[in-house]
């Protein structure tokens, strides 16, 4: 797939994800800022295994930085586009802070987990992939272990509160 | 893939677990998929926070010791007591299942193979009339699933067939049975008798003794008939050692006439004192039983009655006059019986 396919693609999507989290105009316009940003900063990142978790993280990060500035100035569904500072992806203090908040929560929850999921999530953090993680779990199939790791996610998500990040 | 395969591989985006192929897979089908995007846009989070080396390594610390192997794991369960005492319950379980299958199981219905034999006539003295043959009842050989080959006259011995299945009751015996009694011609046992050895595989050899005025017995002279008064015994050869039981047939059934221990080839006469006597014309049955062991002959009626039902056996002249009644000689043998029919004119 070509990148300006990709890129095409990835427009729509991120506008009616981000249609899903904010109001307005707002959806369109962060979706322009990622693509400028990935045109401007990113020009030579033409992959989709890079392109789509790259747009992902600067959705996120835009996203995260209008709900913190609107917060503070109580203007959460009267934010313009303009003044969202394009994140440079790196982490800031408040990152960090919603970062360490979030890694006890996740420490607590998948304290919870039962055996095989602990294990199976082990596995993943120490950086085995399925096929591995199968054959050292000694599962019958890879499927198998799609599935354990499916049903882990979806219980820990729930010890989690439903979401990964700590607000909303 | 499936959407719900593709579905299964989001858990792995957030912790780097995927290879290159299934990125391009799940990416591919996000990009199509609005739902699928936002759930992989939802993964973002963890993903970001997860890609730190610190953090790995802090949930890492929160997951606990790794788990054991799985056999380091049941090798751990087995050393508890409780792991010991069902492992050696479950033991115990498979030792008494496999023994009660290894039982032998009731053996089905066996072959039968009928062999009409014929008893042909000793050549008898030249002044002598020339007898008629006698047709002999059928021997018969009762034997799950074994063929006995029928051979033919003055054929060698043949090994002694194998031990008959243990449900198979009456035990194994050995049944020579002729009729008409009265026509077995004495002189052609008693040559026989003293032409052949105690086979060592027979069960008995025996010839008719006939009791002379002097008070002795002598064997009965070929081509003699019994006569109503006449002293009989049997001589016999037991071709093993065990315990020798002679019976009558009477109205009330059978009655030992006399019963010893026997030593392997050696010849007794039965019964030792007295003599089996009929003062009139009479048909008189008489069964010869040689046990192994003198306490355990079990029913003789039954022993009998399967003598009478054809039960095991295989009658043969081995060599002209001789017969022989041949038994299975299994680990225990079992009762080796014979049934004599004898006419007094």
């Amino acid at each position: 797939m070509e990148r300006e396919e990709i890129l095409r693609k990835l427009r729509e999507r991120i506008v009616a994800f981000a249609a899903s989290h904010l109001a307005g105009d707002i959806a369109e316009d962060l979706a322009q800022e990622v693509l400028i940003l990935l045109h401007e900063k990113y020009h030579q990142v033409d992959r989709l295994e890079e392109l789509v978790p790259l747009s992902l993280q600067i959705a996120r990060f835009k996203i995260m930085s209008l709900r913190r500035k609107s917060q503070r100035h109580g203007e959460y569904t009267q934010v313009s586009v303009t003044d969202i500072q394009l994140p440079d992806l790196e982490a800031d203090p408040a990152t960090l802070l919603e970062r360490k908040l979030m890694l006890e929560r996740l420490a607590k929850a998948v304290a919870q987990l039962g055996d095989r999921c602990r294990e199976l999530l082990r596995l993943k953090l120490q950086g085995m992939n399925f096929g591995e993680i199968q054959k050292h779990m000694g599962a019958q199939s890879i499927n198998t272990v799609y599935t354990w790791d499916h049903r882990c996610r979806k219980h820990l998500l729930e010890l989690m509160g439903g979401d990964w990040e700590p607000h909303k | 893939m499936s959407r719900d395969e593709i579905q299964k591989l989001l858990g792995g985006y957030a912790t780097g677990t995927l290879t290159e192929a299934e990125q391009r897979d799940l990416f591919a089908a996000a990009l199509e998929d609005q739902e699928l995007f936002d759930a992989l846009a939802k993964e973002q989070a963890l993903h970001d926070v997860l890609r730190e080396p610190a953090a790995r390594r802090q949930l890492i610390e929160a997951l606990g010791p790794p788990r054991e192997p799985f056999g380091v794991r049941v090798w751990q369960w087995l050393r508890r007591p409780a792991g010991i005492a069902m492992t050696a319950g479950l033991a115990v379980t498979l030792i008494i299942g496999a023994i009660v299958l290894r039982k032998p199981q009731p053996a089905a219905r066996p072959e039968t193979i009928v062999a009409d034999a014929t008893l042909r006539q000793a050549p008898l003295p030249e002044t002598a009339p020339a007898p008629k043959p006698v047709q002999a009842r059928s021997a018969v050989i009762r034997r799950p699933k074994l063929k006995v080959a029928v051979q033919e006259e003055a054929a060698p011995v043949p090994a002694p067939p194998p031990p008959a299945a243990p449900a198979l009751p009456p035990a194994p015996v050995a049944v020579a049975q002729f009729a008409p009694p009265p026509v077995l011609p004495a002189a052609t046992v008693s040559r026989a008798s003293a032409a052949g050895s105690p086979s060592s595989v027979s069960p008995f050899t025996y010839s008719l003794l006939v009791g002379q005025p002097d008070g002795t017995y002598s064997p009965v002279a070929a081509g003699a008939a019994l006569r109503a008064g006449d002293s009989v015994r049997l001589q016999v050869t037991p071709g093993s050692s065990g315990f020798l039981y002679l019976f009558r047939h009477s109205e009330s059934g059978w009655r030992m006439i006399t019963g010893q221990p026997v030593e392997q080839s050696v010849s007794y006469q039965l019964p030792s004192t007295g003599a089996v006597e009929s003062i009139q014309p009479a048909q008189i049955q008489l069964l010869l039983v040689l046990s192994s062991q003198g306490t355990t002959l079990g029913d003789i009626d039954l022993l009998a009655s399967g003598a009478d039902s054809k039960a095991k056996a295989t009658v043969r002249r081995f060599a002209p006059g001789l017969m022989a009644a041949r038994a299975p000689a299994p680990v225990s043998p079992p009762p080796a019986v014979l049934k004599i029919g004898l006419e007094f004119h």
